[in-house]
């Protein structure tokens, strides 16, 4: 039923982002690799805003601004729009006027391509800055601060065509009861006929009209409007497009929704509504009866009409329907004002209609039924103002549920509809400052347990540090213990030993220099046999030995000679693996020496930096968490004081209907009086007569 | 008092409050109402102030929690994003790096449509030693006749000193009414 203007804007905004970014996207050969990356830091926080979640998607966006230093234009315009979104009002302001400044500098000029819109107007920068501040000034108007939304108007200075209805609308809702100045609007407004926005313009200027005084231009506007037939507010391709699960796509783009309809039949409603008011007041009661006689009964206005159509009623003597609706009235609205008068009203009629003692009855049960709301009223007073936690009124048990089971809850807003099962609340709750302030307590509460969260995950944190640091002096420990030095000249040694073999054997191609063991063994054996065969030499006949000598050398040196590539690859191999892990150990050490160094101290630093980070953190928050705590106390206390104006007002009005009532059943016990005088004085001279006629007897 | 006049007041102030169901705002000025501005003013400043405050203060955790945890010096990221997305509407990706399997992720409808209006979205965190390692992600989707499929992409990479970030890019192909995955690193 409501139009959500504020997310109508909203989405206008982010899609018209949305849109540059997109086309950025879509020429990235065109862009340098900082341009590149910048566009793709953008779309991260983008896909947070389109899951929706709007503070992730800030907290990105000024994240890429701190890592990666990117800052232009586009990057302060779609902060701003988040930084609305989630009522960051004054630091949106901020981010605008950075944007005016890099626009005025003509800074990303290249980076803010304009994009075709199917055949529309193009979304330039300006447009963009034009649609965060229409969102600004709703939502200002929508807190009821209407001279921060009269500022926000002011900073407008041109209008296009596409947004003067909703800049003319924003205007009279900030201005009420005041005419807008408009001052953005340079020429005569036109506005459609066919939209609905400038239906609610319209309706606004009679409602103006009708509490001037100025009936007849109110009559011709409130028929104009009645009689139209009212599209629905004109969406862009973007907000098609780029609209989040409000459209889906492909339900197409014209298609008129249920919801179209429905504000459709509820302008021309209150069309209706304020026409048979303005025949009220000029008294043609018969006018407004006839306005009203077919008013639909599941229209949110139908309270009103019902009022008005009985009060019509009893006024041009349609007394039996005047009757039943009254009564109607006191039983489906108990608690409204004009249930209360329906009431008077309905003594009045039964005075008048019936008998003076029927009259009289009912002035009597009138009487009762305001002093019970008094009652009612009192009690609930009393129990509001003692209660600890304001908050405890409203049934929204299941928002704070989620947001104690999720750590992606969304801190910084709340659209939690404001139920409630106290009659009078709900009543109280029709102003939307109210509203405003229990909105405000809400946030307030998602953002302390959103702090508690926060708190956790610091002293996460702090024990990882704490572990970290205990690791580290583990590490330290240990390699205090293992004899660096050492390992590194023994590894020295041991790779010299091995470079120089393999130099020697690449030197002199001799395989017995990777002789193995066994094959070391025989070598010696041989060098030992051809000594003792030397030693023999002379006394005995030694070419037997020699030949046969000859040959185990001949075989030994022939599998040396076959296996010395192999083992030379080997041994290369090795000492790759030798020098592999000597710079290995080498590194370690260093790392080791500047760990431990309590000069170098850099591990320190570091660990020092994180757990001074970490402290001032969990700092912030307790000091968060105490203004979270004082200025939910202020808001409560704002509550309670507006709810305590409200049942003032509420016991004025039903003290005047206490009173009202008294009057007019004074007034019936006077002409009750005066009939009995008068059945009097006709029974007197009867009895006269009588007394006579029975003395002359 | 004029009694019509009094009942025709109440429906022009009840008018004004059903107005609110368009989204129209409507407040009497009363004579207190410079005290209440201020109060109001000062509230929303000082809840504003928190607001922003908590932003800052989560920038700043996020940022200590990613320094401590993931390094540049071994951090590695990995990230997925969808141009058009006619050919797949995915439902899931599975991440291995080194045939080991490290995150996977189930999409909602909303997530989707995210990724297909343009956003980008980190799908892994973590830390690599410096070194060569290999990337496997297997998207398993809905094609354009309605059927599930699966597409996978394999990718080799260096880790360094400096942080690596990979894209995996889901892309419609025009010309074989398909979508392929590209592998983006990006540079830093």
């Amino acid at each position: 039923m409501q139009i959500n203007v504020v997310m109508f804007i909203k989405v206008i905004f982010v899609s018209a982002i949305v849109t540059l970014l997109m086309g950025t996207s879509s020429s990235v050969q065109a862009f340098d690799g900082n341009d590149q990356l910048e566009d793709k830091l953008y779309r991260q926080a983008l896909y947070f805003y389109f899951t929706g979640n709007y503070s992730e998607a800030l907290m990105q966006v000024s994240l890429n601004r701190q890592r990666f230093k990117t800052n232009s234009s586009r990057s302060h315009l779609f902060e701003a729009g988040l930084q609305v979104s989630v009522g960051l009002h004054k630091q949106a302001e901020i981010s605008l006027n950075k944007f005016e400044q890099s626009q005025a500098l003509g800074l990303n000029n290249n980076s803010t391509p304009v994009i075709e819109e199917q055949g529309k107007s193009n979304t330039s920068p300006e447009e963009l800055k034009l649609i965060a501040l229409l969102q600004l000034t709703e939502q200002k108007i929508q807190q009821s601060d209407n001279q921060a939304a009269q500022h926000a108007l002011r900073r407008m200075t041109q209008v296009p065509n596409a947004y003067r209805e909703q800049y003319h609308t924003l205007s009279q809702l900030a201005y009420w009861p005041e005419q807008p100045p408009l001052t953005a609007l340079n020429n005569t407004i036109e506005t459609s006929q066919q939209s609905s926005a400038s239906a609610y313009i319209a309706l606004n200027k009679a409602l103006q009209l009708i509490e001037q005084q100025e009936f007849e231009p109110a009559k011709i506007l409130l028929e104009t409007i009645k009689n139209t037939e009212w599209q629905a507010q004109s969406v862009t391709f973007w907000q098609v497009l780029f609209n989040p699960f409000l459209r889906f796509f492909d339900q197409g783009i014209k298609e008129e929704t249920n919801e179209d309809k429905i504000q459709q039949q509820a302008i021309n409603d209150y069309a209706r509504l304020l026409l048979a008011q303005l025949y009220i007041k000029q008294e043609l009661y018969e006018a407004a009866y006839y306005e009203l006689k077919d008013f639909p009964q599941d229209s949110p206005y139908t309270e009103s009409a019902l009022f008005i159509f009985a009060f019509s009623a009893q006024k041009i003597r349609q007394f039996t329907t005047s009757f039943t609706l009254l009564d109607l009235m006191q039983k489906r609205y108990p608690y409204s004002n004009l249930g209360w008068q329906s009431a008077l009203l309905f003594s009045a009629q039964a005075t008048e209609q019936k008998s003076l003692e029927q009259g009289m009855t009912s002035y009597q049960q009138t009487a009762k039924l305001y002093q019970q709301r008094l009652s009612d009223l009192t009690r609930f007073n009393d129990d509001f103002l003692m209660s600890e936690d304001v908050l405890s009124y409203l049934s929204l048990k299941p928002e704070k549920k989620q947001a104690k089971n999720s750590s992606n809850s969304q801190p910084l807003t709340s659209n939690t509809p404001l139920t409630t099962d106290s009659l009078w609340l709900k009543k109280a709750l029709l102003n939307t400052e109210l509203q405003s302030q229990y909105q405000t307590l809400i946030e307030l509460d998602l953002l302390s347990i959103h702090l508690q969260e926060q708190r956790l995950k610091s002293q996460w944190l702090y024990e990882t540090l704490e572990l970290n640091k205990l690791r580290k002096a583990n590490i330290t420990e240990k390699q205090k213990r293992r004899p660096y030095q050492a390992i590194i000249t023994e590894l020295r040694a041991k790779k010299q030993h091995i470079a120089d073999m393999i130099a020697q054997a690449e030197n002199k191609q001799q395989g017995h220099i990777f002789a193995d063991p066994n094959q070391a063994r025989l070598l010696k054996r041989i060098k030992q046999s051809k000594q003792a065969i030397n030693v023999i030499d002379g006394h005995r006949n030694i070419d037997e030995y020699q030949e046969r000598l000859a040959r185990v050398e001949g075989v030994i040196t022939w599998q040396l000679q076959g296996a010395l590539p192999q083992r030379l690859w080997q041994h290369k191999k090795q000492l790759n693996v030798l020098e592999r892990e000597l710079v290995h150990i080498e590194q370690q050490q260093k790392r080791f020496d500047v760990l431990s160094d309590p000069e170098l101290g850099l591990a320190k630093t570091d660990t020092h930096d994180l757990v001074a980070r970490q402290q001032k953190s969990s700092t912030k928050i307790t000091s968060l968490l105490n203004a979270v705590a004082q200025v939910r106390a202020e808001t409560s206390h704002e509550i309670r004081e507006n709810v305590n104006d409200f049942v003032s007002r509420q016991r004025t009005l039903l003290e005047q209907h206490a009173l009202t009532t008294r009057h007019e059943m004074a007034g019936v016990l006077e002409k009750m009086l005066s009939v009995d005088k008068r059945i009097e004085q006709q029974l007197v001279p009867a009895k006269q007569t009588q007394s006579n006629a029975v003395g002359t007897l | 008092m004029n009694i019509i006049n009094f009942y025709s007041n109440v429906v022009i102030r009840t008018g004004k409050v059903l107005l609110l169901v368009f989204g129209v705002i409507l407040l009497p000025i009363s004579a207190y109402a410079e005290e209440a501005e201020k109060t109001k003013s000062k509230l929303s400043t000082e809840l504003e102030d928190i607001k922003s405050q908590v932003l800052k203060l989560n920038r700043e955790l996020f940022v200590l929690e990613e320094d401590l945890l993931f390094p540049a010096s071994t951090q590695v990221a990995v990230f997925v994003s969808v141009d058009i997305g006619k050919f797949l509407k995915i439902d899931s990706v599975e991440l291995k790096i080194n045939d080991k399997n490290v995150a996977g992720f189930l999409y909602t409808e909303r997530q989707r449509i995210a990724l297909e209006k343009g956003g980008i979205q980190r799908i892994y965190l973590g830390n690599l030693k410096v070194g060569n390692h290999q990337l496997t992600a297997i998207f398993t989707g809905i094609d354009n006749e309605g059927r599930t499929v699966q597409r996978a992409v394999s990718h080799a990479f260096e880790k360094d000193d400096e942080t690596v970030m990979i894209e995996l890019k889901v892309e419609d192909s025009e010309s074989t009414y398909r979508a392929n995955i590209n592998v983006e690193e990006w540079v830093l």
